[in-house]
C-alpha cells in the first residue's frame, strides 16, 4: 500500500495536474479499500449507532430454543430443542441436551461435540454463517462488512430485524436473518437454499452475569490445554 | 633436520604405461561411481536392518516408516484468529511449491471429496458388515433394523454436522458415510494449535530435494511470521532429521579423518627417513577411501551415513601398508619399491587378505550396516594393497635420508618398555575383569544416531497436535491383506478391550471382519429386498419424502444383485481408498501388492500372544528386538569362525599359530570387559569391533612371533601399524554416535591387549647391549 502511495507521489511530478488529481484520489482509494475493518457496506446512521449500543450493553444471556430443520428430504420440519448461552467476550454456546450435542462458536472458529468429545467436521462454507450470527449476538457488524450485505429494518429499541446477504459464493448460505425485540435476539432464521433452512426460536432469554473464563469452560465442558 | 633433504621424485624409467593405465582406470571408475552416491544416502534407522533377509515386520515398519517420512508438520500456536490466519496462508503459500505433491491441516487430507466419492461408492462394501454386525445379531428383524435407520437418520437431522452432509444423504440414509468420516478423523484434538501437512514430493533422503524444499519452507514461515509476530512455528518431520543427521555424520567424518590423517602424519614424520613419504601415504588413504565408496555405491541402493563414519577407521588400518612398504624400503636400501615390494609380498599380502577376508566375512550379517561396512573396509584395503603395487613403483625411493626420530626415543624407555606395558596390561586386565564379571547385553537402537534432543522435543509437540501423547503405545497390526489385519485386528482388540489396563485409541472403521462380511452377505441375500421395503416404508411413516431417497434405493437393489461380500472386494476397495489418502490419515492402513497394516493406539503395551501379526510401531523397541536377534546371529556366527581360523593356524604354523590365536582371542574377550565398563553394557556394534579387532590383533600377533627383529620387543611395521590401528579406532570413541564409540572401543581395546601382552611378554628377542 505504501509503495502504491509513494510511487503515486513520485508521478506527481511528472504528469499535468489532472493526472495529478488522477492518481492522488487512486492512492487514496486503494489506501481505504485495503483497511482491514472497512465499514463501506455497513450504513451510518442513527438507528445502527443505536443497534450496536443496545446490543453492545446487553453483557450475557441464555435461552432456551426450539430448532426447526427444513430439508428438501423431509415433508416436516425436523425439530429439536435446546438451550443457548451467549457471551460477547467468549462465544455462543448451543446445547442440544436430548442429543448429547453442542456446538461452540466463537468469533473465529467453530466446534461441535458430541458425548463430550469434540468432532472434526469439515464446515467450511458453513463456518462462516455460523461465526456470522455470532458477531450479531454480540453487535459487532464491522467484521461482516466485506462478507455480507446487512440490511436493518424496525426500531432498534423495539422490534427489529436484521438481514445478511453473503456476496461470496464460499458463504454457505442464500441469507441469515435475526429478528429480535430491544436487546434481545428472538429468532435467526438461515436459508441454505434448495429447500435447506434452519431455524432457531428462541424462548424465556434473560440476562445473565458474564461468566468467567473458568465458569464458562466449566458450562462448556471445554478445558483448554495448558 | 630434514633442511637438506629434497624430495627427488623423478621416475628411473619411462613410466610403467600398464600400471599408470590401470592406476588411472581405477581412479576414474571409482570417481564415477563416488559422485553418483550424494543422493542416495540414508539415515533411516530401519535402513539399518534392511535387506533381503529382512523380518516381514520390519519391512513393514520401513514401510510405514518411509511413508511418514515424507510427511512435514508444521504446528502453529499463538492467539486462535492470528494462528488460523497464518496456517490458512501457510497452506496456501505451501501448495504453491512444487517440491510438495500434498498439502493440508490438521488430519484431513488434501482431497477429502476424494475419499468421500470413493466411500460413497464402496459403502456397501466396507461399510454395510459393520453397520449390520451392530443390528442384526440382537436378533433384530429387516423391519427393526429399517425402523432403527430412520429414528437415526431423523436424530441426525437435528444435530448441527448433518448440516455439512445433507447432499449425501439421498444415496446413503443408512448414514454409513457420515459416521465413518466422523470417526475416520476421530475425536478433535484439544490442543489449542493449528496443524499444516505437507507431503513431500521426492524422497527426503535426496539431500539436494530436501534442502532446497527445507529452504523454501523456512522463508515461507519467515515471511509470514512477519505478518504475524505472536504467532510461534513448530516445524518437524524426518527431512529435519535426516538434514541434522548427515550434516553431523559428515562432520563425523571429517573430524575423525583429519585426526587420524593428523597423527598418520605425525607417525609417518617421526618413523620415516624421508618426510615426501607423507605425499605417498595421503595417497594410498585418498585411493583406498575412493575405492571403499565407489564399491558401496554400486552395490548398494541406500548405503547408511554410518557405514562411512565408522568406515574412517579404514583410514588407519590401510595406512599400514603403505607404511610397511615405506619402512622396509628405507631399512633395506633397496633402490626401487618394486624390489622391496618383491622382498614383503609374504606378508603383506598375508596380512592384506586376511583382513579383507575377514572384513568381507562381515557381508554374510543380516545387517545390512555390517554388509555396507564389511565391503567398504574389504574394497577399500583391497584399494590400498593394488596402490601398493600400482603407485609406489612409478617413483624412485628418495636417496636422501635422515636417521627417523622414532629411532632417537629415550634408551630408558626402551629398556623399560615390557615393565611399562605388564604395568598397563595388569591395570587394563582388572579393569577388563570387573567388567566381564558385571557383563550385560544392551541393544539400543538410539545409540545409532546423534542425539537430536531439540528436534524431538519440537517433533513430540508437533504431533501432540494431531492428538498424539507422548505417553500412547503405537502399534501396527499386518498381514498379506487387510482382510488378514482385519482378523488379526478384532481377535486383538477384543483382548485389549477385556482388559481395564489397556485402552484402544485408535479404531478403524472401514475393515470389516470375516463374521461382519459373512453375516452381511447373509443378511443381503435373504432379507435384501424386505429391507428395503421396510426402509422405504418406515421413510414414509416418518413423513420423509421417499422419492427423494429414490438413488439409495436403485443402488440397494443392485448391491443385493452383484455384491457377494468377499475378502477380494473389500481388498481392492480399501486400495482404492489408499490410493487417495494422503498426510496423516495415509498412515491409517495400508493395502499393498503383498502386505497391508493398520495401525492402533493404546495407553498401556499390547499382551501380546503366539500368532500375533503385530509389531510395536515405536521404532526404537521393534529395531532394538531386531539387533538382539542379529547379535546372537553374529555371534553364532563369529565364534565358529573363529575357533575354525585358530584350528588352521595351529595345522599352519602349528604352536606359533595355535598361541597367536589363543593371545587374539584372549584379547577380544578383554575387550568386551573394557566396553562394557565404559558403556554399561555390549551390543551388536561392540561384538562387530571385537572381530575386526581380532583380525588385527592375530595380524600382530603371527607377524611378531614368525618374523622377530632382534633388539626389538615388537618389529617396527607392527609397532607402527598399531599405533595407527590403535589411533583410528580410538578416535571412534569421541563420536557423539555411541554405537561407534562402542565399535571403536571394542576394536582398540583387542589391538591394545594383544600388542601390551607381546611387549610385556617377548623378552627372548630383546638385545639390550
Amino acid at each position: 500500500m505504501d509503495r502504491v502511495t509513494v510511487s503515486s507521489f513520485r508521478c506527481f511530478f511528472r504528469l499535468d495536474l489532472t493526472l495529478v488529481a488522477l492518481l492522488v484520489y487512486c492512492s487514496s482509494a486503494v489506501t481505504f479499500a485495503a483497511e482491514p475493518t472497512a465499514q463501506e457496506p455497513i450504513p451510518d446512521g442513527q438507528e445502527w449507532e443505536d443497534w450496536s449500543r443496545i446490543q453492545q450493553a446487553r453483557k450475557a444471556w441464555s435461552s432456551d430454543f426450539e430448532q426447526s430443520r427444513y430439508t428438501k428430504l423431509r415433508k416436516v420440519p425436523t425439530r429439536q430443542s435446546g438451550r443457548m448461552m451467549h457471551s460477547p467476550e467468549f462465544g455462543l454456546w448451543v446445547e442440544y441436551p436430548s442429543l448429547d450435542r453442542a456446538l461452540l462458536i466463537s468469533s473465529n472458529e467453530v466446534r461441535y461435540l458430541k458425548e463430550g468429545q469434540e468432532q472434526d467436521v469439515d464446515d467450511t462454507g458453513l463456518s462462516v454463517v455460523l461465526e456470522a450470527i455470532n458477531h450479531v449476538l454480540s453487535g459487532e457488524l464491522s467484521p461482516l462488512g466485506g462478507s455480507f450485505d446487512i440490511d436493518l429494518d424496525g426500531d432498534p429499541a423495539a422490534n427489529w430485524t436484521l438481514r445478511l446477504d453473503p456476496v461470496t459464493e464460499e458463504i454457505e448460505a442464500r441469507s441469515i436473518l435475526i429478528e429480535g425485540k430491544a436487546e434481545m435476539p428472538e429468532e435467526i432464521e438461515v436459508d441454505f437454499g434448495h429447500g435447506k433452512e434452519l431455524v432457531f426460536e428462541l424462548r424465556n432469554q434473560r440476562s445473565i452475569d458474564p461468566p468467567t473464563r473458568k465458569e464458562w469452560e466449566e458450562i462448556t465442558g471445554l478445558r483448554k490445554s495448558p | 633436520m630434514g633442511r637438506n633433504h629434497r624430495t627427488q621424485e623423478i621416475p628411473v624409467k619411462p613410466l610403467p604405461r600398464a600400471s599408470l593405465l590401470l592406476l588411472a582406470t581405477l581412479v576414474a571408475v571409482t570417481v564415477i561411481f563416488s559422485t553418483r552416491l550424494t543422493d542416495r544416502i540414508s539415515t533411516d534407522v530401519t535402513d539399518l536392518v534392511s535387506g533381503a533377509n529382512q523380518d516381514f515386520s520390519i519391512k513393514i515398519l520401513s514401510k510405514f516408516r518411509q511413508e511418514g517420512s515424507r510427511i512435514l508438520l508444521i504446528r502453529i500456536d499463538g492467539e486462535t484468529g492470528q494462528r488460523k490466519a497464518a496456517a490458512r496462508e501457510l497452506e496456501s503459500r505451501l501448495k504453491e511449491l512444487v517440491e510438495f505433491r500434498a498439502v493440508g491441516m490438521g488430519l484431513s487430507p488434501s482431497s477429502p471429496g476424494k475419499i468421500e466419492e470413493i466411500l460413497i461408492e464402496e459403502r456397501f462394501t466396507l461399510l454395510l458388515p459393520d453397520f449390520l454386525a451392530d443390528s442384526v445379531p440382537d436378533g433384530d428383524s429387516p423391519e427393526q433394523v429399517a425402523n432403527r435407520a430412520v429414528s437415526d437418520l431423523e436424530e441426525f437431522l437435528s444435530s448441527p454436522e448433518s448440516l455439512t452432509f445433507e447432499e449425501m444423504l439421498p444415496r446413503d440414509p443408512l448414514l454409513l458415510v457420515p459416521n465413518a468420516l466422523l470417526k475416520l478423523k476421530g475425536p478433535a484434538s484439544q490442543s489449542e494449535a493449528e496443524l499444516v501437512w505437507a507431503e513431500f514430493s521426492e524422497s527426503v533422503f535426496d539431500h539436494d530435494f530436501r534442502g532446497a524444499a527445507l529452504g523454501e519452507v523456512d522463508s515461507i514461515i519467515a515471511a509470514i511470521g512477519e505478518r504475524y509476530p505472536d504467532v510461534e512455528f513448530t516445524v518437524s518431520g524426518s527431512a529435519l532429521f535426516s538434514e541434522a543427521n548427515v550434516a553431523s555424520s559428515r562432520a563425523e567424518v571429517l573430524r575423525i579423518n583429519l585426526i587420524v590423517l593428523a597423527g598418520v602424519i605425525v607417525l609417518a614424520w617421526i618413523s620415516l627417513p624421508h618426510p615426501s613419504a607423507i605425499v605417498h601415504l595421503l595417497v594410498l588413504v585418498a585411493l583406498a577411501f575412493l575405492g571403499g565408496t565407489a564399491a558401496v555405491a554400486a552395490l548398494f541402493q541406500h548405503p547408511h551415513v554410518l557405514t562411512f563414519v565408522i568406515g574412517s577407521a579404514l583410514t588407519g588400518v590401510c595406512v599400514d601398508y603403505g607404511l610397511h612398504l615405506l619402512i622396509h624400503n628405507s631399512q633395506s636400501n633397496d633402490p626401487t619399491f618394486l624390489e622391496t615390494l618383491r622382498k614383503i609380498r609374504g606378508p603383506l599380502l598375508g596380512g592384506g587378505i586376511s583382513t579383507i577376508t575377514g572384513s568381507l566375512l562381515l557381508c554374510f550379517s543380516e545387517v545390512s550396516l555390517l554388509r555396507e561396512i564389511g565391503v567398504f573396509v574389504g574394497v577399500g584395503l583391497a584399494s590400498a594393497l593394488a596402490v601398493c603395487w600400482l603407485y609406489f613403483p612409478l617413483f624412485r625411493p628418495p636417496s636422501n635420508k635422515r636417521t627417523p626420530l622414532i629411532l632417537r626415543i629415550p634408551r630408558f624407555l626402551v629398556v623399560y618398555s615390557s615393565a611399562f606395558s605388564l604395568i598397563a596390561l595388569t591395570a587394563l586386565t582388572a579393569l577388563s575383569l570387573y567388567g566381564l564379571f558385571h557383563l550385560r547385553w544392551h541393544d539400543d537402537v538410539r545409540q545409532l544416531a546423534k542425539p537430536q534432543p531439540s528436534l524431538e522435543k519440537g517433533d513430540d509437540y508437533a504431533r501432540e497436535a494431531l492428538g498424539v501423547n507422548k505417553g500412547d503405545f503405537f502399534y501396527l497390526i499386518y498381514g498379506e491383506d487387510i482382510n488378514e489385519v482385519a482378523r488379526q485386528r478384532s481377535r486383538i482388540l477384543e483382548r485389549v478391550e477385556n482388559r481395564s489396563s489397556e485402552i484402544a485409541f485408535s479404531q478403524q472403521f472401514f475393515l470389516p471382519d470375516s463374521e461382519s462380511l459373512l453375516l452381511a452377505k447373509n443378511f443381503v441375500e435373504s432379507n435384501g429386498a424386505k429391507f428395503s421395503e421396510s426402509f422405504r416404508m418406515a421413510l414414509d411413516q416418518n413423513s420423509f419424502e421417499v422419492t427423494t431417497f429414490d438413488p439409495f434405493f436403485e443402488e440397494w437393489s443392485a448391491m443385493t444383485e452383484t455384491l457377494d461380500f468377499s475378502d477380494r472386494d473389500v481388498a481392492q476397495a480399501t486400495q482404492r481408498i489408499d490410493q487417495v489418502v494422503d498426510g496423516p490419515l495415509a498412515a491409517g492402513f495400508h493395502q499393498g501388492s503383498s502386505y497391508a497394516w493398520s495401525p492402533l493406539r493404546t495407553s498401556a503395551p499390547v499382551q501380546t500372544e503366539p500368532g500375533d501379526k503385530i509389531v510395536t510401531a515405536d521404532q526404537d523397541e521393534s529395531i532394538n528386538q531386531i539387533l538382539a536377534l542379529y547379535r546372537k546371529a553374529f555371534l553364532s556366527f563369529a565364534v565358529p569362525a573363529l575357533i575354525i581360523i585358530t584350528i588352521l593356524l595351529g595345522i599352519i604354523f602349528r604352536k606359533t599359530g595355535l598361541v597367536s590365536a589363543i593371545i587374539s582371542f584372549a584379547s577380544v574377550i578383554l575387550s568386551l570387559g573394557l566396553v562394557q565398563v565404559f558403556y554399561g553394557g555390549v551390543n551388536l556394534f561392540g561384538v562387530v569391533g571385537a572381530f575386526i579387532g581380532f583380525c588385527l590383533a592375530l595380524d600382530y600377533t603371527l607377524f611378531s612371533r614368525l618374523t622377530p627383529e632382534p633388539g626389538k620387543r615388537l618389529p617396527s611395521s607392527v609397532t607402527v601399524s598399531a599405533i595407527t590401528s590403535v589411533l583410528s579406532f580410538s578416535i571412534l570413541c569421541t563420536s557423539d554416535i555411541v554405537a561407534v564409540g562402542f565399535l571403536g572401543l571394542s576394536a582398540t581395546g583387542s589391538i591394545l591387549f594383544s600388542t601390551l601382552f607381546l611387549v610385556s611378554s617377548n623378552r627372548k628377542h630383546l638385545n639390550i647391549s
